[in-house]
């Protein structure tokens, strides 16, 4: 229940949600730009967004980061043309690239369990509609928060909350390389093998990354019974 | 002075993390203004302060703590006294001691109160925690005794009859795994329309499979509770929806099968007891001997302290016994947010009627299903126990 505002602000809650389709940002642009839009969803300016993009190849470290989560040192990631950015997200360290879908819902967040379980459960019916099963661990405990496929992940997911409005969000691994992941510990889980959707069905998924940011669009919105609007 | 205590953010939290404050020891915080970070699940998130005046830190940096326990006290004016803070910030701002120190709340009371370092005290509670007593014996005396009087009289005078009739009380701090389990139960009991489903199972072919099992392993073979185990994971498997959890409206049916064993624990201390569920997981794929090896470990680790939090989560169903204590039927309160649970009571003979009207006495046990109304009706329920109790009368497909 959003509560009444004496001004009754433009979008206080929104029947919508509007979808934005950004296309390879830079990491610390899109942290720059969900900045912006957190304070002005804060603001009631805005309705709930969900930002769809591509990072150029990052590692991202989240408030729990651990100094072994990233054993071969910063000249060798640099080598390799990754970037390591340090956020503000919950979780681990992980690692965003092209071929990865990334989204980031702005919006309203009562219950932040609640969100990350819509997120994994948007995750699990986009990849059903490619006759992949996959499923959210999330009784497991908090370190098995995102997306697996038996018992390899598929997506990772870390959120932060500011004044009830999210940022950051999920990333699904739709055709990228998966090599970089075998040089961290990603999420703090040792020995966790990582998939993508390309690799589970064995070729590339039809469409490529455009379809499925557009299934993940609907996907999306459906679990969160709203109407997407492209903006 | 009032307590801001670790809010819940999220149906499903149970504790949290303090990643960062964002406001000095001693500051003084406006309504709304942002106090702390923190983090549960995978995600973070900054709690503004809901009212008005000076902030005096209880938790540090990286401490984990349950929900509704204190993390902060705001007052009004400045502080009462310069509190001896034990951990003093570097100049880079990173706290001394990021790790975090477990104690029992009241031992956190009482080093706060006497200035004693958490980090500086070797904990002698299970698995290393600090208990009050640690704490008191490291600040050494208390310095108030010496202000008091020798002869003291015995406050008898002040309390009442009634309330003297109880003896003395003396109050417990509970375990974070003690809360747990309150509130757990409380909801379940609270939000869950149960109801429940009693059957007498004939244990005879258990009990010679048992004595057969014995015979045939070098190990200790399976249990009656290993048995129960197998036939409930493998009845589950063509029962969904006693598999499944009601949740925001729906039917969650999951695809493994997780069953889960409820452990007491008896530290020896008649406060600290508790009840552990691990979890057997895909006990439907795995062999009788499997199931048996893994529980008594799973039970093993439990009271040694070594159990991990992913091998108590994610249980799909519960059994409970209690047949060990002699107890010949009970009822258990559903584990949310599991469907059902089953209460087992003691394998005995009992006076049956058996064939062309005869009594005889045979191996019987009573099993009862507690069942969430909402995903597990009557008829289901009573397919789901037929089926349990035709595999433990049949029991050589828990061999397969």
């Amino acid at each position: 229940m959003t509560t009444a505002t004496p001004s009754s602000p433009a979008h206080a809650g929104s029947d919508v949600l509007a979808v934005r389709r950004l296309g390879t940002v830079a990491y610390r642009d899109a942290l720059a730009l969900q900045a912006e839009l957190q304070s002005q969803r804060q603001a009631d300016a805005i309705p709930d967004t969900l930002l769809l993009l591509k990072h150029p190849p990052v590692y991202t470290r989240g408030r729990r980061s651990l100094d072994g989560e990233l054993p071969l040192g910063e000249n060798f990631y640099r080598a390799q043309g990754i970037e390591i950015v340090p956020t503000d997200r919950g979780g681990r360290v992980t690692y965003h690239g092209p071929g990865q879908l990334v989204g980031y819902p702005i919006m309203r967040v009562n219950d932040v369990g609640v969100h990350l379980r819509r997120m994994e459960a948007a995750i699990v019916a986009a990849l059903a509609e490619y006759g992949i099963e996959a499923r959210s661990r999330c009784a497991e405990g908090i370190d098995y928060t995102g997306v697996w496929v038996d018992e390899r992940k598929i997506a990772s997911i870390g959120v932060h909350l500011s004044r009830g409005v999210s940022t950051h969000g999920f990333a699904v691994n739709v055709c990228n390389d998966l090599e970089p992941f075998s040089w961290i510990v990603p999420c703090g889980l040792d020995g966790v093998a990582m998939t993508s959707l390309e690799r589970e069905l064995d070729r590339a998924p039809s469409g490529g990354l455009d379809a499925f940011a557009e299934l993940m669009a609907r996907c999306f919105s459906d679990v969160h019974e709203r109407e997407p609007v492209l903006a | 002075m009032t307590d801001v205590v670790m809010p819940r953010l999220s149906d499903t939290m149970e504790e949290g993390t303090i990643l960062r404050w964002l406001k000095q020891d001693g500051e003084h915080v406006a309504r709304g203004e942002e106090l702390v970070e923190i983090e549960t699940d995978k995600a973070s998130m900054t709690y503004a302060s809901d009212r008005e005046g000076t902030l005096q830190r209880v938790a540090q940096e990286g401490d984990t703590l349950a929900v509704g326990e204190p993390i902060a006290r705001i007052g009004e004016g400045t502080p009462a006294a310069p509190i001896a803070t034990p951990h003093q910030t570097t100049p880079n701002g990173t706290p001394d001691r990021p790790e975090r120190v477990k104690a029992s709340p009241l031992a956190r009371r009482v080093a706060n109160e006497t200035g004693v370092d958490l980090a500086e005290v070797t904990g002698s509670g299970p698995g290393g925690r600090i208990v009050k007593a640690d704490v008191e014996a490291q600040a050494g005396p208390a310095p108030t005794a010496s202000e008091k009087t020798p002869a003291e009289p015995a406050p008898a005078p002040t309390v009442s009859d009634v309330a003297a009739a109880k003896g003395e009380t003396s109050t417990v701090e509970l375990s974070r795994t003690q809360r747990t389990i309150a509130r757990r139960m409380a909801e379940s009991k609270a939000t869950i329309p149960d109801f429940t489903l009693t059957a007498d199972v004939d244990m005879e072919a258990c009990v010679a499979l048992r004595a057969e099992l014995k015979r045939l392993s070098h190990d200790e073979a399976p249990t009656y509770n290993d048995m129960i185990v197998k036939a409930c994971a493998l009845a589950l498997r063509e029962h969904p929806r006693a598999n499944g959890s009601y949740r925001d409206g729906r039917f969650e049916l999951h695809s493994r099968v997780n069953v889960g064993v409820a452990v007491a624990v008896d530290s020896g201390d008649p406060t600290s007891g508790a009840l552990v569920v691990p979890t057997v997981f895909d006990a439907d794929g795995k062999a009788l001997g499997e199931i048996a090896r893994e529980t008594r470990t799973l039970a093993q680790r439990v009271r040694d302290g070594s159990i991990t939090p992913p091998e108590l989560g994610g249980g799909t169903f519960t059994v409970s016994n209690l047949g060990m204590y002699g107890i010949r039927q009970f009822t258990a309160i559903v584990n949310p947010p599991q469907a059902a649970i089953l209460a087992v009571g003691a394998v005995e003979p009992r006076a049956v009627v058996v064939r062309k009207k005869k009594i005889a006495a045979r191996q019987q046990m009573s099993v009862t299903l507690a069942c969430d109304h909402r995903i597990l009706y009557g008829a289901d329920a009573a397919l789901f126990l037929a089926r349990v109790r035709e595999l433990l009368e049949e029991p050589a497909a828990l061999t397969l």
